[in-house]
Order: C-alpha cells, then structure tokens, then sequence
C-alpha cells in the first residue's frame, strides 16, 4: 500500500470518529432564530436612537477635482442637505503633487507622514511608501485595520491627483462578487530630501459613510459632533477621534451605535475624547459587520486640527505628586483569618495612559477577609473599583464602589470569569476603543498574576459572545499570556 | 429614516429550503471535515452549525446558489482555523479525547499506523494541514482547494508539498 493510500485511509477512518449527534438541524434553526432576532433589534434601535451613529458619506466616487492650486486637498467630504442648519465644504479626493502645507497651515496628511516634519526626516526608510499602491495598502491594515483588503490600482485624476480604491474580503477571503464596499483612499506625494518621491494619505471616503460636519481640516474641540448619514449592512457604526500617530485599535475616544440598512439615515453624534498631545489627528468613521475574519469593511477619514485648550482653563492637578500611583500597602504580614490581595488598576499620572505601557498598569494591594478562592476575591476586587484613597494617589478604576457579582472558575489552568450585567452600567467608557484596552489591560494583569493561570475566558451573564460584543470585538476569544 | 420593515432576508422558503438541502446532503462530510482539522467533534458539529445559520442569514450574498457549497466549505475553514488556537490552548490541558466508536475503514488499517499518521497529521501547521486533508480527505483538484482557502493555487501546491514532506520526514517514509 502506498504511502498516498494509507494517508487516505487514516484520514478516512480518522473522519469517521467525528460523526455527528442528529440534533444539527435543530440547533440550524435555532441559530437563525436568533440571528432574525437579532436583525429586529437592529433595526429597532435605529429608530430609538437618540444620537444615531455615523458618519459621512461621500468621496465623491465621481470625485469632483479642482486644478485651483489654492484649494486645500483635505480628502473626501460631503455637502449636508439643505435642510439642515450648517453646511460643510465640498472637498475633493484631489492630491496634487506639492510640497507645500495647506494654506491654513495644517498639514494635509494623515498617515503615514503626518507633518513636514516627517517628510524631511523620511530618509531610506520603508519602499511601500514610495509606491501610492502599497502606502494605500499599508494605509488599510495598519491604519483603518482591514484585513487582507483588496487594493486596486492608483488613479490619477485630470488634476493630477492619485486614489486607489480598497475593498474588504469577504469571510471566506474572497473578493465578494459585486466588489463589496468601497473605500476610495486619496494620495498626495511628496519629495524627500534626498530626491525620492514619497505618498501620504491625506483622505478616505466610502459612498456609505458620509460626513457633513465636521468638514475637512476643522479645528475641533471635545466633545466633537459627528453629523453625517450612513448606512450599515449590520450591525455598528464607529467615529473615533484620532491624533496623529495613532493606529487601527488607537483612539483619543470613540463613538458608536447603529446603523441603518437598505437606505441612508441621518445621524449625529458626539465624540467625548481625551486630551490630544498633538495638534493634529484626524475623524475615522466606519462600519463594523460583528463578522470574525473581517475587520474594518469601509471608513471614511478626514483631517482634523485640535483648538488650543484655553488660558483660563485649568488642567487637573497631579494627585500626590511624588507618589503618585503608589498608594500604601498594608503593614506587616497578614493574620491568620486575613489574606493580600493584589489587583491592577490604571495609573492616571502615567504619560498618556498607553495601554501598550506596562507603566500605566499599577498593583494595588488590600488586606480583607481570608478565602479560598483568591483569584476570586481578586476579580470582585477589581470589579469594586478604586478606593478614594486610591483614588488621591493617582490609581483610576472604570468603576468605583461597585458591587458587582462575578463567579470565577479555575479547571485545568484555564480560567472562566463570569462576570454580572450590572457590569455594563456601571464600567463608565470601559467599552470604547482607548478604555476597552485600559480595562482588559488591567483585568488581565489581574488575572495573569497567578502562575496557575493560561487562559481565561470572559463572559457576560453567562455569554462570551456578550462580553466581547460590549467590547466591541467580535466573536469569543480566549485571552491568554501571550496578549499582555 | 427607516421603517420597522425587516431588514433584507431571504423569504422563509428560499432559504430554508436551500439550507435544508445542503444540511442532508453536506452537513455530515463537513462535520468529519472540521473533525480532522480540530480533533473535537462538538467544536467541529459548533462551527459547521455556525456556517449553516450564516448561509441562511446571509442568502441574498449568496449570489450563485451552485457555489453555497463551495462557500460552506470555505465558512468551515475559516471557523476551524480560528478555533484552532481557541482549543489549542485547552487541550494542553485536558486527557486525549475518547474515542467514540470505529468505523469499518478504522478496523481495515491498523491503529498503530492510523494513529501515527494522524499524529503526524496534527502537529502540521493548520494551512498544511488543511491542504493535506482537502487533497486526500476530500480529494478536492487543487482550483477547489485555492478557493476554499481563500489562496492562490500555487500557494496551495507549496503548503501541500510542505505538508507531505513532514508527514513522510515524520514517518520515516522518503517523498
């Protein structure tokens, strides 16, 4: 027999030990009864909404070009309808090949080269951004966090402008067969020192995502009103408000809720974001289609500029300067009906609370009441939130005298925490884009403290799918080590 | 504004009945499929089920009926590669699974050779391993397999050799 022939036959014989129960069909149309249910509240909560999401609409997919070298070329925007009270200006995804900053001084570029600065300091670095193809490309995934997309070629409008057209895969990582959603990505190059012509990506529209206000190269101030008109295929509308040298998973604060289907909705919403710490970003908006293997199907992406914060405005004074983050531990050793318990929360006072900081995670002890379950006494630890003394010293929590039941369950070095739904109302901005990451940050360091511990799962009354879905992340992953 | 109509859904009898005949005729070989990519029958029997109900959810995308089978493969795929880390991490944990009973092609070949072979089979990189099963499980040409891994075929031909020369590199056997 062959060595091809015994390779079919195990695999055969191995295949027949995964026949399955008789129940599949049930459990078919028990999915697709929820799926149904699901599309329903969808739907519902369009029209319930008070600040329907999104955003934007508008490349202008027969882009409208201007050959005035004046005009500013700040990517893809929309004219809001007549109906409404503010207009914003029509823009164009033009990208003509100048050197020169727009004429209100703020850099037209978004990523990668965000300033003149970054021009001039481009030497011999990454060959993609020589090419406005592959900038538009490295653009889709590590900026707009597309997964694999399919990038079309560069354009060059009668202006001289260059756009190159994204488009996601589907799940089965193909192409879909009418193209899917298209994100048109606007170019602009420029020339290095040293003679070498590099791109810019100084806009990003899709025709389902429109955005009137605010218009291109706005200067913005917290909180910014998003107001547009979308439409989703289903499921969630994002806005985030970036700074420059954030990427796909980065934002100052974010924004989401539910788009519409089959037709264009307006929508206005309001952005809370944290204080930039640089002067420039840029309005991200896209849709999400709660599909694992997807990633970001279209976005629309304008430049922003953000207001100087006011002379009088005071900004917050450093809790316990000195000692900040460190509050006491308790003293000696713990009594014999006590134990320590350590938990991780965020450190205010570190530079920009950097989720990818281990910095920004700080151990604080307590001392309570003996138990035999420490890792479960570490989550409702946690899931207490931050002391007022904490507090003083600089320690933030996303909850703060909470009292929120969780069940905790260790098998085989895999963790379950099961947490309650009161968790939802009371973990304030711990699902947007910057606090998601900032709360499993701290919940993970929590829970990888213990050696015993490989894995966890996280649910939601119960739910994995839950959890994630109040995070905005899709499906159930299982979180391990290798993510701190 | 939208309207409280439902959202675009396939009517009741195209989808269902779509579905229903794909379940009799597919369900079964999917599962086994998904089996020899996850070793696990609930999860293989979890992600064929999750393919069916995007199928149905998803009937309007669906633009070429005669390919739904096709794209149910590919869903099975895609939904076992991404459980595979998931089950990964839990199976260093747990006993081997039990067998649940043996065919009468199990009973043809000897376990020891079988369970070498398999053996080998699981400690392949999954696009290797899934190009190895899709070639001598399904004995699909190589165009089927390129779609229903979403790669070229050429990519295709290189993780299949690769496959094969580490099974043979494992079982002692020249390629």
């Amino acid at each position: 027999m062959s060595f091809d022939d015994d390779l079919r036959r195990s695999l055969r014989a191995e295949a027949g030990r995964y026949d399955p129960a008789d129940d599949g069909a049930d459990r078919i149309s028990s999915g697709v009864r929820a799926g149904r249910s699901r599309r329903h509240r969808v739907q519902a909560g369009v029209l319930g909404a008070t600040a329907v999401v999104v955003v934007v609409a508008a490349i202008g997919l027969g882009l409208a070009s201007s050959n005035d070298p004046t005009e500013v070329d700040a990517g893809p925007v929309a004219t809001e309808p007549s109906t409404t009270e503010t207009t914003a200006p029509a823009t164009t995804t033009s990208t003509p090949p100048t050197t020169e900053p727009a004429d209100d001084g703020v850099f037209p570029g978004i990523w990668p080269f965000a300033s003149q600065e970054a021009i001039d300091a481009y030497e011999d670095g990454d060959a993609r951004f020589e090419d406005p193809a592959a900038t538009a490309d490295a653009f889709a995934r590590d900026y707009l966090g597309m997964l694999d997309p399919v990038v079309g070629e560069a354009v060059v409008t009668d202006d001289g402008s260059h756009y190159v057209d994204l488009r996601p895969r589907g799940e089965d990582g193909q192409p879909a067969p009418d193209g899917g959603p298209l994100t048109r990505v606007g170019l602009r190059s420029y020339e290095t020192s040293y003679g070498a012509r590099i791109w810019t990506v100084v806009g990003a529209a899709s025709p389902n995502v429109v955005i009137y206000a605010p218009g291109p190269l706005a200067e913005v101030n917290e909180p910014l009103t998003v107001r547009g008109e979308a439409i989703g295929y289903e499921g969630t509308v994002i806005a985030q408000v970036r700074q420059d040298g954030m990427r796909a998973g980065e934002s100052l604060g974010d924004a989401f809720g539910i788009a519409a289907q089959g037709e264009m909705t307006p929508f206005e919403l309001e952005v809370p974001f944290s204080d930039p710490t640089e002067p420039t970003g840029a309005l991200v908006v896209h849709t999400d289609t709660g599909l694992d293997g997807v990633g970001v199907p279209e976005a629309t992406v304008i430049r922003l500029a953000f207001s100087e914060a006011s002379d009088d405005e005071p900004s917050p004074p450093p809790a316990n300067e000195g000692a900040a983050c460190v509050p006491p531990a308790p003293d000696g050793e713990p009594g014999d009906d006590e134990m320590d318990v350590t938990v991780f929360f965020i450190c205010e006072a570190a530079a920009g609370a950097d989720p990818d900081d281990d910095a920004t995670f700080v151990p604080v002890t307590r001392r309570g009441p003996r138990s035999a379950g420490v890792l479960q006494a570490a989550m409702e630890t946690y899931l207490g939130g931050a002391t007022d003394e904490e507090e003083a010293f600089g320690v933030g929590s996303f909850t703060y005298h909470a009292a929120i039941e969780v069940d905790v369950m260790l098998e085989s070095g895999t963790a379950v925490v099961d947490i309650d739904g009161q968790l939802v109302n009371d973990a304030n901005g711990a699902s947007t884009s910057a606090g998601s990451l900032l709360f499993r940050g701290a919940l993970n360091r929590t829970v990888f403290q213990f050696s015993t511990v490989d894995a966890v799962e996280y649910r939601i009354d119960g739910s994995c799918e839950a959890f994630w879905e109040w995070q905005q992340v899709g499906g159930c992953p299982l979180v391990t080590r290798d993510d701190l | 504004m939208p309207t409280m109509a439902l959202p675009d859904l396939p009517t009741a009898t195209d989808a269902d009945e779509l579905v229903g005949a794909l379940h009799r005729a597919h369900y079964r070989d999917l599962v086994r499929l998904a089996g020899l990519l996850l070793h696990d029958r609930g999860a293989s029997e979890e992600v064929v089920q999750d393919a069916f109900v995007q199928l149905h959810l998803r009937w309007r995308r669906i633009r070429e009926p005669e390919k739904a089978a096709a794209w149910l493969r590919s869903a099975v795929l895609n939904g076992a590669r991404s459980r595979i880390r998931h089950l990964d991490v839990r199976r260093r944990h747990q006993p081997a699974p039990v067998r649940d009973h043996e065919s009468a092609e199990d009973a043809a070949l000897t376990g020891d050779a079988r369970d070498r072979m398999v053996q080998a089979l699981r400690t392949l990189p999954v696009r290797q391993r899934e190009a190895v099963v899709l070639r001598y499980y399904l004995d699909l040409p190589e165009a089927e397999m390129a779609t229903a891994m979403g790669i070229s075929t050429g990519s295709v031909k290189t993780h299949l050799h690769r496959g094969l020369a580490a099974l043979h590199d494992q079982l002692g056997d020249q390629p």
